[in-house]
């Protein structure tokens, strides 16, 4: 077993650093917390001010978030871990947001994984709320950056599993971030192990969670992200989200009144009685709705593109290539400006470092690598 | 369709040699050589004497007392340091300070004029060069500038600072006065000589463009950008891209933080460099941009012009009781949009002013979409035009308002 050394921290041990008592947070003097940005479940998110930057026209904001409770939970550890691992593997993208630095406390109640990360004005979210105007214009660009920004992911074998506006963050002049890697996981089969391959279906937000992933008890994939993709360019025009379920079953209800009762053959994909259950007489069966009734503004190839994202059937569903190959996207696309990451992403880690101080560990040599590679000195491992 | 420039590997290395007296004179003047790494010929009494500068500030400390050092001196010093042997692999025999040419009697009385002050040898900057590890020959010291960032240049830069777009005016009257001593290209040279402001980027991953790059860069407004694309099979590739900002004190704050591990462009590391010579690069000529006068540039960049323009449509016209779907309480909101904006005409009427690099939807209660442009001229003169009331653009665009948006390179860099 491996002894992890704490080091005995107390709040005053680690030099240059101060309590910000509203968020219970403990970071490094250079940063001046403005304000709490918001708390969910994972922690909490504050903007800074980097005092360090000397400038005084232009004052360098950033974002700090905060992942609590990782050292009492193996799964929120775990999560840490791949979220960071996976924060460093995407580095460098345009459409996802980047890490400037990182650090981590032990000391209780600051104790978690800090990511320090540029602030960005607006979520989609807020944006989609909101009064702005839109144009067909601004859902190509935006819906083209997510689909960019998801080719990147997932050319690396990685879904993000919880792909939503609110995960996506907006500049002032419309350019598209995802963040948030908490439940993304990698499926490069090279590195599953080779017996057990289940992974847990309880992923994404409700609203936007592919019926798969509640009808079906097999293995799912890349195309749970497209359905999630599907979903905020439907919000795109309907300016609320499309499917507002109040819990798993009412989800697949609202599905089904606007897709209409799946066929047969779709629904012997979902493998499960319960979707026989759910879909078969006596059960209300409902038809379709067009995707031109739903939404005034959309054209033909725009109702096209999102009938191939939000459809019953996962083979019909549009890949992130098939999607960005789409005559909607024709008139923005930059094909010379679609990279894809030159390696999957390698998370064997998980099948061999189970045990909370094994991944205490990993966290920590994934923290001081970090940093190396920060301050421009390459790593020979 | 994209234009394919010819890289010129070589223009690049040789640059710091052609780009003319000036900014060796510059350097030299500043005692700041300790910290270049250039190729040199050897041949030229400039290059020697920055040779023969770099021992002597890392290892001579004591004939630095704060005096005018004439060139006569500095020849005198540099004779004796040939006798006693170590810095011949620098400077061969050949290169003994003669004056050579014309130009280099030129420069002589220069640097013996008035200029000569600078020359005085400051302790901090001794102390400055002192961390730089003395290097034995120049292969090694190019080595180092790549791996350590040697290149990067103490000058100092507050008198550029307040005039963006300007040379040094100094320079400029000397330029001119040479001008009209010896006319030819030595003078010239020396106007276009500006090494603080551009570098060049090198390294690019398949696959990404120019605007994938660009929302890496930091430090401040741009002045203009120029890649350098060549196609591979079907892939194209950004081979080099020069970048060039309004302020040195700016491009001197993005170059040290590129050679953080911050600055990673799809995973990876962009080299950057100082290009030396600023060179007028353009992507394509559009000739109503050189009729801008420079002092009417100068202004606009005062008042915050940069590459980004904003347009926004004034009228809102939007369709709240006409288009309604039959669905339309269960799916959706009513929220402003609006149907008959084309960005293709935008696209086209904007690109009449120079190259676009993107356009990007703006977040705004009324249509704003934001227009990138490769370089500062064309959102001036596009700015300029709309504001012309006899003007085509201004006409079409009547219910538009304009302005300069923000550089998205117009941040701090992150510091380490």
């Amino acid at each position: 077993m491996v002894v992890y050394n704490e080091n005995h921290e107390t709040p005053f041990s680690k030099k240059g650093h101060v309590i910000y008592e509203k968020a219970n947070f403990f970071i490094d003097s250079r940063y001046e917390i403005q304000r709490i940005l918001g708390k969910g479940s994972y922690g909490t998110v504050c903007s800074a001010i980097d005092k360090k930057v000397k400038d005084s026209t232009r004052p360098s904001e950033i974002a700090i978030k905060k992942v609590s409770n990782i050292f009492t939970k193996e799964v929120l550890l775990k999560r840490a871990v791949r979220e960071l691992r996976l924060m460093r593997h995407f580095k460098g993208h345009k459409n996802i947001v980047s890490l400037i630095d990182i650090d981590i406390v032990y000391i209780k109640p600051f104790d978690g994984l800090y990511c320090f990360q540029e602030l960005i004005e607006y979520d989609l979210a807020r944006v989609i709320q909101s009064s702005v105007q839109f144009s067909e214009f601004h859902i190509k660009s935006f819906l083209y950056q997510l689909l960019c920004g998801l080719k990147y992911i997932h050319s690396a074998e990685v879904i993000h599993r919880d792909l939503k506006p609110g995960n996506v963050l907006c500049t002032m002049q419309g350019i598209l971030k995802i963040c948030d890697f908490g439940l993304a996981r990698g499926i490069c089969p090279s590195y599953l192990r080779k017996s057990t391959s289940i992974i847990t279906n309880y992923v994404a937000t409700r609203w936007y969670r592919a019926p798969e992933l509640i009808l079906s008890k097999r293995s799912y994939s890349k195309p749970v992200d497209m359905w999630a993709i599907g979903c905020i360019f439907a919000e795109l025009y309907g300016r609320r989200p499309l499917f507002i379920g109040n819990d798993q079953l009412n989800q697949i209800t609202e599905i089904i009144k606007v897709l209409g009762t799946p066929p047969e053959e779709a629904i012997s994909k979902y493998g499960s009685r319960m979707a026989w259950e759910f879909f078969s007489p006596p059960k209300p069966q409902y038809q379709a709705i067009p995707w031109c009734d739903i939404y005034a503004h959309i054209s033909n190839e725009a109702a096209d593109l999102l009938e191939h994202l939000i459809c019953w059937d996962i083979s019909r569903r549009y890949s992130v290539e098939k999607a960005l190959d789409h005559s909607f996207l024709k008139s923005i696309r930059d094909t010379n400006n679609e990279p894809s990451c030159k390696q999957p992403f390698d998370f064997s880690f998980e099948n061999t470092e189970t045990t909370l101080p094994d991944l205490k560990v990993i966290l920590q040599k994934e923290v001081e690598s970090f940093r190396v590679e920060r301050s421009g000195n390459k790593i020979h491992s | 369709m994209l234009t394919q420039i010819t890289v010129l590997e070589g223009e690049n290395q040789s640059a710091p040699q052609n780009c003319g007296t000036q900014e060796n004179k510059k350097n030299s003047a500043l005692g700041t050589i300790g910290a270049k790494a250039r190729p040199s010929s050897g041949h030229s009494r400039k290059a020697s004497l920055n040779n023969f500068w770099i021992p002597r500030e890392t290892n001579v400390v004591k004939v630095t007392k704060p005096e005018k050092l004439g060139i006569r001196k500095l020849a005198k010093a540099y004779t004796r340091s040939l006798v006693s042997g170590w810095s011949t692999e620098i400077a061969p025999q050949g290169s003994l300070p003669k004056c050579k040419s014309l130009e280099d009697a030129v420069v002589n009385e220069f640097l013996s004029g008035r200029e000569v002050k600078s020359l005085r040898i400051d302790d901090s900057k001794i102390e400055a060069s002192k961390a730089f590890p003395k290097l034995p020959n120049i292969d090694q010291r190019m080595l180092a500038e790549e791996q350590n960032s040697i290149g990067s240049r103490n000058i100092n830069l507050s008198n550029r600072d307040k005039k963006p777009l300007e040379d040094n005016k100094n320079i400029v009257n000397i330029s001119q006065t040479l001008e009209t001593l010896f006319p030819g290209n030595f003078a010239k040279k020396a106007i276009q000589v500006d090494p603080g402001r551009e570098m060049i980027l090198t390294g690019f991953p398949k696959n990404v463009n120019v605007n994938s790059i660009l929302g890496f860069i930091a430090g401040g407004v741009i002045e203009r950008i120029v890649p350098e694309i060549v196609k591979e099979g079907k892939d194209i590739v950004v081979n080099n891209l020069y970048l060039c900002f309004t302020k040195a004190k700016d491009a001197e704050d993005f170059f040290n933080f590129s050679k953080t591990g911050l600055f990673v462009v799809c995973g990876e590391n962009i080299k950057v460099r100082w290009t030396g010579s600023c060179k007028y690069r353009y992507c394509n000529e559009i000739p109503k941009i050189n009729e801008l006068s420079s002092s009417f540039i100068e202004s606009e960049v005062n008042i915050g012009a940069c590459r980004c323009l904003i347009i926004k449509k004034l009228t809102n016209r939007c369709q709240k009781s006409k288009q309604r779907s039959a669905y339309y309480r269960n799916y959706g909101i009513s929220r402003p949009y609006c149907d008959d904006f084309d960005i293709k005409e935008v696209e086209k009427d904007f690109s009449q002013y120079g190259e676009i690099v993107e356009i990007t939807p703006a977040i705004s209660r009324k249509l704003c979409v934001s227009i990138h442009y490769y370089d500062i001229r064309s959102a001036i003169l596009a700015k300029k035009e709309k504001e012309t009331t006899t003007s085509k653009l201004h006409a079409k665009y009547s219910d538009w308002a304009i302005w300069y948006g923000k550089d998205p390179a117009d941040k701090p860099c992150i510091a380490l």
